[in-house]
């Protein structure tokens, strides 16, 4: 079954976004170093997809490559990013600065940084409406204060003109969610949205981030290194390794039935609430890749508790070689699916 | 913002104290008798003690300190021998002078540096990056006076364009455009140290500015790349150029006793280099103490406006 | 918590991927090239300069280059410029090196007992630095300087007297950071001389940021000294000290402007080559001791 195939099947709907074998690495010529190797998602409209895994796996650098925004020296070495069946890698700058915030929006880890110090909220969050989407001055801060009323912050007038400094945590990350869905987005990128933040408010981001694009109609992608986060919000994950997806499948399933080692570490390594009987926080033994010392095979085999020889020397493929392809894996072992529910292939084992 | 303006007050009062002393114990570290300096060694030994007295030289040291503030407020910077005039009347006819010029040329070397600087960093490695450092490494090379020499070479000797010295015509009317004409040079080659200086610094700012995450927000979110810049990375850049602009002042106002010897500009600079060659002592103290706390004011205000134009630290 | 960096390279494997990075640098490599080429000339003056410096002819006065013998040409008293030249590489690296080496020594020992000892004679030695500080560019240089009167060295003790503050604060930066490390160790090992433990903690992380500093203050002391000559403050004539070169000259300067633009390109040429070490020390030092490793 291709991948193309694959993506088809699991977003029946045609994806509003979709990532085809998207690479990123930075550098040139002999010295490139690969953060992203081969990452297909979609995600359809309406829908919200979760990308999960430890930092430093490439998923931030996966969704900055779809937005062109990556940082210097980083180019898409492979790969196609199509919104709504175009191809944005295509596209000349200028075109692409219009897809940024209307077509695809951002919303960055730390509130803190990722606003203008020495900006008041209501200028930044002006500032597209008024220089490039043409609204009067009136106009834009009426859109604003509806917009800080529409992601929970009270007092908006004020909130204006206050500096982000002068906000709390909480504030500061609902003003960016304000700021990225002003120009109603078709699909909302929520980069760690709650990692800066403390537990109580974090849910509250969570929901907030949830209902909006419900209202809204846009889809979500939600990139976090924490799987607690997805469970409730999204319809599907991804999870991310070395740069790779290593396995994609609907929220519920991950969760019940995972089918790669890394998943089911992940899963492990979570604490459970109210189950202090249960098993400790298992940490997953090993060290995570490093992107300048690539391992040949299956980049999870140094901390893989399944790993055969096969592992050490040959990259798996994503495929489901169960479910009829809504749930591909990347593991030559696939360890937690009964063999005889295992589709004959040709790979000998 | 009050309570920050008078606590750094408070904190340059003892600076200000210390330049003083420091200046004072310049006269004492001369080697030799001040008597035989001021008189000459054929005066008489009663001549001399008269004089030891008059000036309080036989006083322990820290009284004469003591007198030597006294003086000083009441604006008494002793008397220079070069002009036949009290040092504090020699200061204050010059000292427009000499600030038109430094005030000419910070603009001069802030104007361009931020713009070559910021021109620079919106491409680092390019050609335009290495040809900025090289410009740099020339201009922190340069003697100023070697400079100014060679400005007058060509462009006074040679092609005749400008004035070669001097603040106004010694024929014709004089005028602003002939005191402008006659500013041109000076203005260069004092500037051109800071202008260095000041370039690196903006490049080395936006660098740092321009891969910040709120820059990349405002791009996620469609705004174009000149207005990055100039509303974003330029105005975050800015504090840290700031300060070295304020230092940069201090710089030019000592580096116009160069400059202004050059091209026989009438200011504060001169007269000192005219009392090096005399060993008028007072004169040269003069001049390096109101030349030291005009510096520690300009950094004080630019502390305040520093303060001013960035929320965050009035607030802490 | 403090932050180590790593030491001078040691062993012969260390040493050559040193060499290597530094080779690497070309802007390094031009700045040590020029430097030494100047170390050169300055070493085999007598052999290599075609004249006496000091040779007064006063029939031959400002020859412009070229003439006969003198490629550089003459000065106001006819003496040969390239010689001048040469000889007065010699006053140029002094009064550019030496000054920064003693200032080294003298306001890192200042820095070192501050940062170590702390209290009162910490803040006092701050304080002085903050007044010395309060004077910009070679102002206070120049106060020193006409105080003790003109000459080589006066000039050196005023240049010396600038720099320290500077030395003295890196220093105590680095002794106030290893601070912790230093009393636990004293307390550890009660029969170690507290040198030897102070030194070994205290040195590796002076070196990187002393070099650089040092280096480009080098640069520095280059214009300054130039610069102090040139009003008349440096060694007197008929010594062939480039600034004073250029302030005889100055006079020239419509009929013969060679005598006193070429000894300022000298002073150019070697504060290019100071800088540029300076810049090349700092490139490969610096990211190693600003960025916090952890």
């Amino acid at each position: 079954m291709t991948m193309v195939e694959q993506t088809q099947i699991l977003s029946p709907t045609g994806p509003v976004l979709e990532l085809r074998g998207l690479g990123v690495g930075y550098g040139r010529g002999e010295n490139v170093l690969q953060v992203v190797h081969d990452v297909s998602l979609s995600v359809a409209r309406g829908e919200a997809l979760g990308i999960v895994g430890e930092s430093g796996c490439g998923k931030s650098q996966t969704m900055l490559a779809a937005l062109r925004l990556l940082p210097r020296g980083g180019r898409v070495t492979s790969g196609q990013v199509f919104l709504e069946g175009r191809n944005l890698l295509e596209l000349s700058e200028r075109e692409m600065r219009k897809v940024r915030g209307g077509g695809i929006a951002l919303i960055s880890q730390d509130a803190l940084t990722a606003l203008n110090p020495a900006m008041t909220i209501g200028a930044q969050m002006a500032e597209p409406m008024v220089h490039y989407q043409g609204m009067t001055r009136a106009a834009a801060t009426k859109r604003c204060t509806e917009l800080l009323d529409l992601v929970g912050i009270p007092g908006a007038a004020a909130r204006l003109r206050s500096y982000p400094h002068e906000l709390s945590g909480g504030m500061r990350q609902r003003a960016l969610i304000a700021m990225a869905i002003s120009a109603n987005p078709k699909v909302l990128i929520a980069d760690e949205p709650t990692t800066a933040l403390d537990v109580t408010t974090q849910s509250q981001i969570l929901r907030l981030i949830d209902r909006l694009r419900k209202d809204l109609g846009m889809a979500l992608i939600l990139i976090t290194h924490d799987l607690g986060v997805v469970a409730g919000v999204t319809d599907r994950v991804s999870v991310l390794y070395a740069g790779r997806v290593v396995e994609t499948a609907e929220t519920q399933t991950l969760f019940e039935s995972p089918r790669h080692p890394y998943t089911k570490a992940l899963l492990d390594s979570i604490a459970r609430l109210g189950d202090e009987s249960s098993e400790r926080l298992r940490p997953i033994p090993g060290l995570p890749p490093d992107p300048n010392n690539p391992v040949p095979g299956c980049p999870f085999n140094p901390r893989c508790s399944h790993v055969v020889p096969l592992c050490r020397s040959v990259l798996p493929e994503l495929e489901d070689r169960v479910k009829g392809g809504s749930h591909p894996v990347r593991c030559h072992v696939d360890p937690y699916v009964e063999p005889a529910r295992r589709l004959a292939s040709g790979a000998a084992r | 913002m009050l309570s920050f303006i008078i606590h750094r007050a408070l904190q340059i009062i003892p600076v200000i104290f210390g330049v003083t002393l420091a200046t004072f114990l310049l006269a004492q570290i001369i080697p030799g008798d001040p008597a035989d300096v001021l008189l000459g060694s054929m005066a008489t030994e009663e001549a001399r003690e008269q004089l030891r007295e008059s000036l309080g030289l036989n006083e322990p040291v820290y009284v004469q300190y003591a007198i030597y503030l006294q003086k000083l407020v009441q604006g008494d910077l002793g008397q220079s021998f070069t002009f036949a005039q009290p040092v504090s009347q020699v200061i204050l006819e010059r000292l427009s002078n000499t600030a038109l010029l430094a005030i000419a040329a910070i603009i001069l070397a802030s104007v361009i540096g931020v713009a070559a600087g910021t021109w620079a960093a919106l491409k680092p490695g390019s050609a335009r990056d290495q040809g900025l450092s090289v410009v740099v490494l020339f201009f922190n090379s340069m003697p100023s006076f070697w400079l100014g020499l060679v400005l007058i070479l060509i462009f006074g000797l040679h092609l005749r364009l400008l004035p070669v010295g001097g603040m106004q015509s010694v024929t014709g009317g004089g005028g602003v455009l002939s005191l402008m004409a006659h500013m041109v040079l000076p203005t260069i080659t004092l500037a051109a140290w800071s202008l260095a200086v000041i370039a690196r610094m903006t490049r080395s700012s936006i660098l740092d500015v321009i891969n910040s995450d709120y820059i990349r927000t405002a791009r996620s979110r469609g705004v174009g790349e000149a207005r990055i810049v100039l509303r974003h990375a330029l105005p975050n850049a800015m504090p840290a150029v700031i300060t070295v602009i304020g230092m940069q002042m201090g710089f030019l106002l000592s580096g116009a006793v160069l400059t202004e010897t050059v091209f026989s500009w009438p200011g504060i600079g001169l007269a000192m280099y005219q009392a090096i060659s005399t060993r008028d002592i007072p004169l040269i103290q003069g001049g390096i103490l109101v030349i030291a706390v005009a510096f520690v004011l300009i950094n004080f205000a630019v502390d305040v406006l520093y303060a001013y134009f960035n929320p965050k630290i009035s607030v802490a | 918590m403090t932050t180590l960096s790593p030491s001078a390279p040691v062993t012969v494997k260390e040493r050559g991927a040193f060499a290597k990075r530094v080779l690497s640098n070309g802007a390094l490599v031009i700045g040590l090239v020029i430097i030494a080429a100047i170390v050169f000339l300055a070493a085999f003056a007598p052999v290599i300069a075609p004249f006496d410096p000091l040779h007064v002819d006063p029939l031959a006065r400002y020859q412009p280059p070229l003439t006969g013998w003198h490629l550089l040409g003459t000065d106001e008293l006819g003496r040969d410029i390239l010689s001048r030249l040469i000889y007065g590489a010699r006053f140029a690296l002094l009064v550019a090196i030496l000054p920064t080496v003693i200032a080294l020594v003298i306001g890192g020992a200042i820095g070192l007992t501050a940062g170590y000892l702390g209290g009162f004679w910490d803040s006092f030695v701050m304080r002085v630095f903050d007044v010395m500080f309060a004077f910009p560019g070679i102002l206070l240089a120049l106060g020193i300087s006409a105080a003790l009167g003109p000459g080589l060295s006066s000039m050196i003790i005023a240049m010396v007297v600038v720099t320290i503050p500077a030395f003295g604060r890196i220093v105590r930066g680095v002794v106030l950071g290893v601070k912790e490390e230093l009393y636990v160790e004293a307390a550890r090992t009660l029969g170690y001389s507290n040198t030897r433990i102070a030194l070994r903690h205290i040195l590796p992380n002076v070196l990187g940021p002393a070099v650089v500093y040092g280096t480009l203050q080098t640069g520095r002391n280059v214009i300054l000294s130039a610069s102090l000559s040139f009003l008349g403050l440096g060694p007197q004539p008929p010594t062939p000290e480039w600034g004073q070169m250029l302030s005889s000259g100055r006079v020239a300067i419509a009929t013969a402007a060679h005598v006193a633009t070429i000894p300022g390109l000298a002073i150019v040429l070697l504060a290019i080559g100071f800088n540029l070490i300076g810049d090349g020390a700092r490139d490969m030092l610096d990211p190693r001791f600003s960025k916090d490793r952890s």
